[in-house]
Order: C-alpha cells, then sequence, then structure tokens
C-alpha cells in the first residue's frame, strides 16, 4: 500500500497543494495593492491563520523531512550534494519551528525564514540543472549526479520540486507570521 | 521580542472557530487516500525487465577505470569480448574481430544520454555513420524506480536503429570497460585494441573525426 510508487505520488500531490496555497498568498499579496476586494481576502486570510503560521510551518517542515528520509532510508535512493544542501536547511527548521511552536514564539520567523529562503534558492537551482541537465556536469556517474532525477511524477514533479514546494510554503508561513506580529497590539 | 509576538497567538486561537488543523490534517489524508487509490488502480503489473535476466558473458582482461582520456593507460590493449542479447532476446555481440567499432555505454535516467542518444541518432539518419565502422550500444546501469525507465522504451521511442546489448544489474559489462560515467564511448580500432575512451557528451561532430580516424 505504501511503496514507493505511491509515497512519491503522495508527496507530489503534497508539494502541488503547496504550489496552490503558495500561489493564493502570492496573487492576493500582489493583488492587495490594486483591488479592494483582494485586499480584504488577504486580510480575511491572514487572520485566519492568525497563530497557526508557527504549526503549519512545522507541519510542513516535518513532512519534508519524513519525506526526505523516507527516499534515502527506505527506498534507498542515494542522496545527491545539491539533495544534501537542501537537507542541511530543511532539518533543522523541524527543530526550530518545533520549539518556536512549543513556546509561542513568532519571532523565530526572523531566523526560519532566511533558512527556508536559502533552501528554496538551493532547490530552486537543483530543479534548474535537472530540467536543463546541459547546465550541469556533462556526465553521469555512479555516485548520483545531481542533474538526473530520480523520476518525474505527472512528468515535472522530481524531488528537489518537492522540496522546492515546501520551502516556498514555510517562506509564505513565516511571512504572515512576521506580518501578523507587526499588526497585533501590545499588551 | 514583544509580549504580543509571544501570547497573541495563544488568545485568538482560543476565539476561532474555523478548524484550520483538521482541515489540512484532512485534506493531507485526502491526498494520502487519492495517492494509494490511484497508483493501486494503475498498476497492471510489474514491469517485466530484460535486464534482470541479461546475463551477458565477458571474457579478455577488463579495462582499467577511465580516469582521463589524455592519458588513458587502456589505449593499445585489446578490449573485453562479451556475448549477449538485446531486449527482445536477439543475440547482440562485441568482438575484437568487429573492429573498427564504436561502443556507446547508455543509462536510461542519465540525462546526458537522453541528450546524446537522439542527436547520435538524427546523425546517423542523415549520413549513414561512417562506413566501415560498426556502432553498437550497450544499456547499463538499469534502475526501474528511476526515471525514464524502461530502456527498452526510452530506445525505441528514440528510434534508435543501432544493436543494443543489455548489461546486467550488476553492469559487469560496462566495469569490464571501465565504465565510471555515462554516455561512455569506447572506440575500437581494426585490430580489436582500444582507440580512445571517452566518458561525457560529445557533439557529432566529433564523433565522425573520432571515427573517421579509425578507418583512417
Amino acid at each position: 500500500m505504501f511503496d514507493f510508487k505511491t509515497m512519491r505520488l503522495f508527496f507530489s500531490l503534497l508539494a502541488l497543494a503547496a504550489d496552490a496555497a503558495v500561489v493564493v498568498a502570492v496573487v492576493l499579496a500582489i493583488g492587495a495593492r490594486f483591488s479592494a476586494p483582494l485586499s480584504r481576502a488577504a486580510r480575511s486570510l491572514r487572520a485566519l491563520l492568525a497563530g497557526w503560521e508557527l504549526p503549519l510551518a512545522f507541519l510542513v517542515a516535518t513532512v519534508s523531512t519524513l519525506g526526505s528520509l523516507y527516499y534515502s532510508e527506505i527506498v534507498n535512493l542515494v542522496p545527491c550534494q545539491y539533495c544534501w544542501y537542501q537537507r542541511i536547511a530543511m532539518y533543522p527548521l523541524v527543530v526550530v519551528l518545533g520549539l518556536a511552536v512549543w513556546r509561542r514564539d513568532r519571532t523565530v520567523a526572523a531566523a526560519a525564514g532566511p533558512l527556508a529562503s536559502i533552501g528554496m534558492l538551493l532547490a530552486a537551482y537543483h530543479y534548474f540543472i535537472q530540467s536543463f541537465p546541459q547546465f550541469g556536469h556533462g556526465q553521469c556517474s555512479t555516485t548520483t549526479p545531481c542533474n538526473a532525477a530520480y523520476f518525474h511524477q505527472f512528468g515535472f514533479v522530481s524531488i528537489p520540486y518537492q522540496a522546492l514546494s515546501g520551502f516556498a510554503l514555510i517562506v509564505v508561513m513565516m511571512t504572515v507570521a512576521r506580518l501578523n506580529s507587526r499588526q497585533e497590539p501590545a499588551s | 521580542m514583544t509580549t504580543a509576538n509571544k501570547t497573541g497567538s495563544r488568545s485568538r486561537k482560543t476565539k476561532r472557530a474555523v478548524p484550520v488543523l483538521a482541515i489540512v490534517f484532512g485534506a493531507i489524508a485526502v491526498l494520502l487516500v487519492v495517492a494509494i487509490v490511484v497508483s493501486g488502480a494503475g498498476d497492471s503489473g510489474a514491469d517485466t525487465t530484460s535486464a534482470a535476466v541479461a546475463a551477458p558473458v565477458i571474457t579478455g582482461d577488463t579495462l582499467p577505470v577511465l580516469v582521463d582520456s589524455a592519458t588513458d593507460p587502456a589505449v593499445g590493449t585489446p578490449i573485453p569480448e562479451v556475448t549477449g542479447t538485446d531486449y527482445d532476446g536477439n543475440p547482440v555481440a562485441i568482438s575484437r574481430s568487429d573492429g573498427p567499432m564504436a561502443i556507446m555505454f547508455v543509462a536510461h535516467w542519465c540525462p546526458h544520454c537522453k541528450a546524446e542518444v537522439p542527436a547520435v541518432q538524427e546523425w546517423l539518419n542523415s549520413t549513414g555513420g561512417v562506413p566501415g565502422v560498426r556502432l553498437v550500444s550497450v544499456s547499463t546501469w538499469v534502475a526501474p524506480d528511476r526515471d525514464n525507465y524502461p530502456p527498452w522504451t526510452w530506445l525505441k521511442n528514440e528510434g534508435w536503429t543501432s544493436p543494443v546489448l543489455a548489461d546486467d544489474e550488476a553492469a559487469d559489462v560496462m566495469a569490464a570497460f571501465g565504465g565510471d560515467a555515462t554516455p561512455f564511448w569506447v572506440f575500437v580500432d581494426a585490430d580489436g585494441n582500444v582507440a580512445a575512451r571517452i566518458a561525457g557528451e560529445i557533439d557529432v561532430a566529433s564523433l565522425q573525426s573520432v571515427l573517421e580516424t579509425l578507418v583512417a
């Protein structure tokens, strides 16, 4: 039931769901500057998420980390160099965001946001060289080359794509957390 | 750090009517069910991997692993000989008596191989290759869990016309020729000795000039 085929589809669907959330956030963020209804929608969504930004970001980081470990430890897909760089960015987020949720401390967004942004850039570059391998090394070795994808679910979702989606959603959540922190009245 | 930052979220959370976390976990559960149903519905049985039963027979000395084409110690030494089959079970052999010859090792998941194969095939279609030089390919490092599997479908879709020798699961043919990266080219002279070995993509103009030196 939870074989590789099922799990990579599951993680790909989660990535697409994260993409949808990020697109909605970006559209609302931009549209709010030009449209009153979109501005109201953005405020409503921010209010809805207030208090949930950190738990949701923690959930995304945890699922991403578990997915990464599933690929390497259960299915035995060897992580490449850029996979490791992204792990370095993602794994600490589980601890950082977990502690922030525990302490209900939104100021952690100041640290988690940049970390997730770096991971997002690394994942974007990794996905780029997978999509355009001519920009990577000109050959594939037995040690996992960064520009060779293990799979392309739906023809385009690879492991760095999934990481990119996760990082992007964490960045969105951290941004919302900071905006909501600024707007809350000091008690 | 302000007090609002630390405590504001909790007070709001208690007033909220929308069960955000329940919705998120519900959505995740739905996606998991969709994944189970879809992957189960699309599972029409295991794809028969000819690679799993491919058993090429290799004779002769193994070539050293290629480190640098410019200082390759294998140049001038006899190639190993291989008898095996393609993915349809047809016999394919690599013999010293077949020289001059070019042997192209490819992996189905390798993006450079995916670029090289159609380029070479297009060159073959337009020029017919270099007269007197045989081109044979070896499908190696087959991995059912990796991209662009299976190799026989990939090569068929590319209209690949050169003979394909299926390497075994341990990639023994690749190892016998000292390959450590794909695409991997072994050029063989008329005496059955290594003329050159190159790892990585090469453009068709360079390929043609190398092949022409084999019959010069």
